[in-house]
């Protein structure tokens, strides 16, 4: 055994430091899907780490690799064995401990003999029932090669997969073949789904499979390169990335970026090895989009522009090195070619229907089983989008937006889009287009489904907007009126996304629109679909949003508290919300703010429990009560103005200008007057400035630095 | 190149299918009379079916030519075909290492693995027909998908524990990749014979022309309605196999309506509901008729049977959990013994 002479060394060094260098787990199974792959490998490091913190063995450092085949948990700088404590046992009360001479007596000795100590040991202990006799004894804290066979199990055991993504009872989504389980080169034995870890791994199923003996972590992180494995996924990503990059320049043109898909083929290998395939240019005269999806949707290949124009050649990746024979990349080619011989076969039969004929087969497609057909969903849509461009005063744009009402889901129909359904949407604007509709109305279908994401750019023009806006609301309206409210863990129809994509089209394209309205129409074209009433769905509606929007903001960089003082002061007009939000992170720097914070805390402390009363200028005495009513009114006058022409900051800093008279009132004047109608008078004098502040944001609630 | 020494020569259609009917009749499967109606999957196929609800093992192999309306081209596609064949194995119960033994079959074809691109990717499978699912794999050679590997877990809405793998193979795929062929039309059905295209071309031609443009709706949805009206008459009469049957074959006349661009997602539904209760009472009759043979789970009583008595359901509800409990806790006990 070559590990003999290391084995010696290492067990001797953690006797003497009570530290380990490195636990080096590797789980090694049958292909597994690459969203478990993720999922898993996060699971593994954290409840790994989680569970040794609970034990006072929480490494310094932990890192993962996850390939197809293998999932890998480095841990770095551990303590060697747990802590050692101590445990207190309760032995026989006091009295019956010790003889009328005070000797110990049977009771006590025999207690001493149990525990393993002496009299002299003994503590004393008060409880409920009376004083007892306790012994303090030390637990040796157990090494962490025991604690790993103990965590490691449990941890995996803990590891699930969807319904329907295993096979039967097995203890792994996909047959399980082996673990490295190794703490600074020794093994940490522990049987698992049928498998016993060890120091045995293996290559690459076909290209290296036989099997490894591992010495320890840095014998695996040298051994697997060795054999082309890169197990770090952020490092094989980085690889397959420079590779795709420098192919696309062999070839003339540079890489069409697709970071999703560069994802995606990152946990189908574990040899990151790139090859590239050339498609007939023929090819080239799909629409771009229709040729893009296909190539990254079902080919998983990347595409090459020269000087912005595609090429008919394509990149993917490969689970080896190399391509030794050129076979990998002429059955990429055929398998490419095949591809886009079924996209060009959709895009000219899907042609040979019109979009308007398609529109009469909308009234067989569901929408959802119990908020009808895409007809029915059109009709409501129609109604929705006459609501919208009056409420925002667009009755130039009414006739061309219904008519791109009208054919907006038709593409739904199509084989194109049954076999791409990402190009939803993009597929109906490019049918729309090459039957000759005019810009507005196309660009409004295709891009409908704007915003995907949030990094995503909004529909193009303000037909494409309404009706964007009116079929989110329409859907939102009738999966809240039918179903449980949408959670992080469980969204089914997407809906945070759907509502999220709603605001951004409001807030980017700056328009005021009273969403209630809408959605109230919404509510009574759904009809009795619904199973809420229409005030509970509106509450759920305006809850969803407003968290949606304080998520939105959050994304933009801007403070959660900032977020909530502007939102607690009004979240229905959302440009306005969000220039409000953006003007407060402005003004967050300024030193002063802190002061008018303090001075708006101070003032909401103290009118908070107090009635509204009115302000008389006759019965202000004291001078500085006087001056904070004359600053009072000219910083209002610029807020005000500030205000109507949104200019928040502004305003604000109109605000922080009130700051010196407010502390001297404080300094000066005494609110509680004993006289009544002094003490209202102040309160009410207050309470203007409290509404001063609340046209912009709840100043009170915002943190400030010192805290 | 890429392949065994002679390749070119030597791979046809036919070399393909001898080779692995060879292979896994050499390990223990029953070579199997395909199906005599037209069916989408080999899957459908009375003996795969029924054997995937006995308890007993079974290994079977069998060359399927399976139809696939949907996927028919005009012949304007270089290998998707709306008629094509596929080899199908059945081993009941799964082996542990089916991955491997899949392997042996590729290099008993003559596939020098080492110099291709192999891919086990994610595949997930169910029928709404068969209300059956399994999960497993998709295989790819050099981005082109040949076989599926699956772990069949559930037909007729039992439960079959331990699961069943079936492997079928697309036989014009393989065959196109171990001869270099750029399309199915181009291989030698035999070494110096025909090709494929000579046999087949005009036939997937007309087949493509007849489900898109000729059937006949109003004729294909009678038909639907005939059969499994005629299933039923078999289901009153105890009759397992033709009433199974006549079932599926409706199944063939789904997929022409909705080429024909005839079918709404509503009736598709429908449809597929009216056959999965068919299939499912017919193999609630096989269940029932078979005699319970030693070790007979109870599992695998049939609901209509089981439900009889109106308290059963919830009762065997909890049974189910505290098995699914007790599994747990072994594997616990497991854990804990180390």
């Amino acid at each position: 055994m070559a590990t003999k002479a290391k084995k010696s060394t290492s067990a001797k060094k953690s006797a003497e430091t009570q530290k380990a260098d490195e636990y080096l787990l590797e789980v090694r199974s049958e292909d597994m899907p690459p969203e478990f792959q993720r999922r898993t490998i996060r699971h593994l490091a954290t409840r790994i780490f989680e569970e040794l913190m609970g034990r006072g063995l929480g490494p310094q450092q932990v890192s993962t690799g996850v390939t197809p085949r293998r999932l890998v948990v480095f841990l770095r700088a551990l303590p060697g064995r747990e802590p050692d404590r101590e445990e207190r046992e309760l032995g026989p009360p006091v009295q019956e401990a010790f003889d009328d001479d005070g000797e110990p007596t049977e009771a006590l000795l025999g207690f001493c003999e149990r525990v393993g100590v002496t009299a002299e040991d003994l503590d004393k202990a008060k409880t409920e029932r009376g004083e007892y006799v306790a012994a303090v004894r030390p637990i040796r804290g157990r090494p962490l090669a025991q604690a790993l066979t103990e965590v490691v199990p449990q941890v995996l055991s803990e590891v699930r997969w969807g319904a329907k993504a295993g096979i039967g009872d097995r203890f792994w989504v996909r047959p399980l073949r082996g673990f490295v389980s190794l703490l600074d080169g020794e093994p940490v034995a522990f049987d698992f789904g049928g498998v016993t870890a060890g120091r045995h791994t293996a290559g690459h199923p076909i290209l290296s499979s036989e099997s490894l003996e591992i010495a320890d972590g840095d014998d695996y992180r040298r051994r697997m390169p060795d054999l082309g494995i890169v197990v770090s996924l952020d490092e094989r990503r980085q690889r397959l990335h420079t590779a795709l990059q420098e192919q696309a320049e062999t070839l003339g043109g540079e890489l069409v970026e697709d970071p999703e898909l560069l994802d995606r083929l990152t946990l189908l290998c574990e040899i990151p090895g790139v090859v590239s395939g050339s498609f007939r240019a023929e090819y080239l005269e799909l629409p771009e989009e229709v040729l893009l999806a296909t190539l990254s949707r079902q080919e998983s290949a990347f595409a090459v522009r020269r000087r912005g124009d595609l090429i008919p050649a394509f990149l993917t990746v490969m689970d080896r090195p190399d391509d030794p024979c050129g076979l990998v990349r002429s059955g990429q080619e055929r398998a490419a070619a095949g591809r886009l011989s079924d996209a060009r076969f959709y895009y000219e039969h899907d042609r040979d229907v019109t979009l308007a004929e398609r529109c009469r087969g909308l009234d067989q497609l569901a929408f959802h089983p119990r908020l009808g057909s895409y007809a029915d969903k059109v009709e409501r849509l129609r109604a929705l989008v006459e609501l919208v461009c009056s409420e925002l005063g667009w009755e130039e744009h009414l006739e061309s937006a219904l008519e791109a009402t009208g054919l907006l889901k038709a593409d739904l129909t199509t084989d194109m889009v049954r076999e791409l359904p990402e190009l939803r949407g993009t597929v109906g604007g490019i049918y729309a287009r090459e039957e000759g509709y005019v810009e507005s109305v196309w660009q409004a279908i295709y891009d409908h489904y704007r915003p995907a994401s949030r990094e995503s750019p909004i529909p193009r023009q303000a037909i494409g907007r309404v009706v964007a806006i009116a079929d989110r609301l329409d859907t939102l309206v009738g999966f809240l009126g039918i179903g449980p409210v949408p959670s992080a863990s469980k969204d089914p129809f997407a809906l945070r996304r759907l509502a999220q994509g709603l605001l951004q089209i409001l807030i980017e394209a700056e328009l005021e629109l009273d969403l209630d309205l809408v959605a109230a129409r919404a509510v009574l074209l759904h009809g009795e679909a619904l199973e809420l009433s229409a005030e509970e769905l509106l509450e759920r509606l305006q809850s969803l949003l407003g968290e949606r929007v304080a998520n939105l903001l959050g994304q933009r960089g801007f403070a959660h508290d900032e977020i909530d003082a502007a939102m607690a002061v009004g979240k229905k007009n959302l440009p306005q919300l969000a220039a409000r939000v953006a003007a407060l992170s402005a003004v967050r720097r300024s030193p002063e703010l802190g002061s008018l914070v303090l001075a708006a805390r101070r003032i909401a402390n103290i009118v908070r429990e107090s009635a509204e009363f009115d302000l008389d200028q006759e019965l202000l005495v004291e001078e500085a009560e006087v001056e904070l009513f004359t600053r009072l009114g000219e910083v209002r006058e610029t807020v005000d103005a500030a205000v109507a022409e949104l200019r928040y900051e502004d305003g604000l800093r109109a605000m922080i200008e009130l700051v010196p008279a407010l502390d001297r009132f404080f300094a000066d004047v005494l609110v509680m007057d004993e006289d009544q109608a002094r003490r209202e008078n102040r309160i009410a004098l207050l309470q203007s400035c409290r509404r001063l502040f609340w046209r912009i944001a709840r100043l009170n609630a915002l943190v400030v630095d010192k805290e | 190149m890429g392949t065994t020494n002679e390749p070119e020569s030597r791979a046809s259609l036919q070399e393909t299918l001898l080779r692995l009917t060879r292979f896994w009749t050499a390990e223990g499967c029953l070579w199997v009379p395909s199906c005599d109606f037209e069916i989408e999957t080999g899957t459908l196929h009375p003996d795969s079916f029924f054997h995937l609800l006995d308890s007993e093992p079974w290994r079977a192999v069998l060359l399927q030519a399976v139809r696939r309306p949907l996927d028919g081209r005009r012949r304007e596609h270089p290998f998707r075909l709306q008629k094509h064949l596929q080899l199908q194995v059945i081993l009941r119960p799964a082996p542990e290492d089916l991955q491997a033994l899949y392997l042996r079959s590729l290099e008993a074809l003559g596939f020098e693995l080492a110099v291709h691109d192999l891919r086990f990717a994610e595949w997930s499978w169910s029928s709404t027909a068969l209300d059956a699912w399994g999960s497993g794999w998709h295989v790819l050679i050099d981005g082109l998908g040949i076989t599926r590997l699956t772990f069949l877990q559930q037909a007729a809405g039992q439960s079959l524990e331990p699961p069943t793998a079936e492997l079928s193979y697309g036989i014009e795929r393989l065959t196109m990749l171990l001869a270099g062929r750029p399309s199915a039309a181009d291989l030698d059905w035999v070494d110096g014979g025909p090709t494929y295209g000579d046999l087949r071309r005009s036939e997937e031609s007309e087949l493509s022309r007849y489900v898109f443009s000729v059937a006949d709706v109003e004729t294909i949805r009678r038909q639907l309605d005939e059969l499994l009206a005629e299933a039923d008459r078999c289901l009153a009469a105890d009759l397992v196999r033709p009433a199974y049957e006549l079932t599926v074959k409706s199944l063939q006349g789904l997929d022409v309506l909705e080429a024909r661009g005839a079918l709404t997602t509503f009736e598709r539904q429908q449809r597929l509901e009216q056959v999965r209760s068919r299939v499912r009472a017919a193999a609630a009759l096989y269940l029932a008729a078979a005699e319970p043979a030693p070790g007979y789970e109870e599992d695998q009583v049939p609901d209509e049977v089981a439900e009889l008595p109106p308290e059963e359901p919830p009762k065997e509800e909890k049974g189910r959990k505290k098995a699914k409990k007790s599994r747990k806790r072994r594997g616990q006990e497991r854990e804990n013994g180390d």
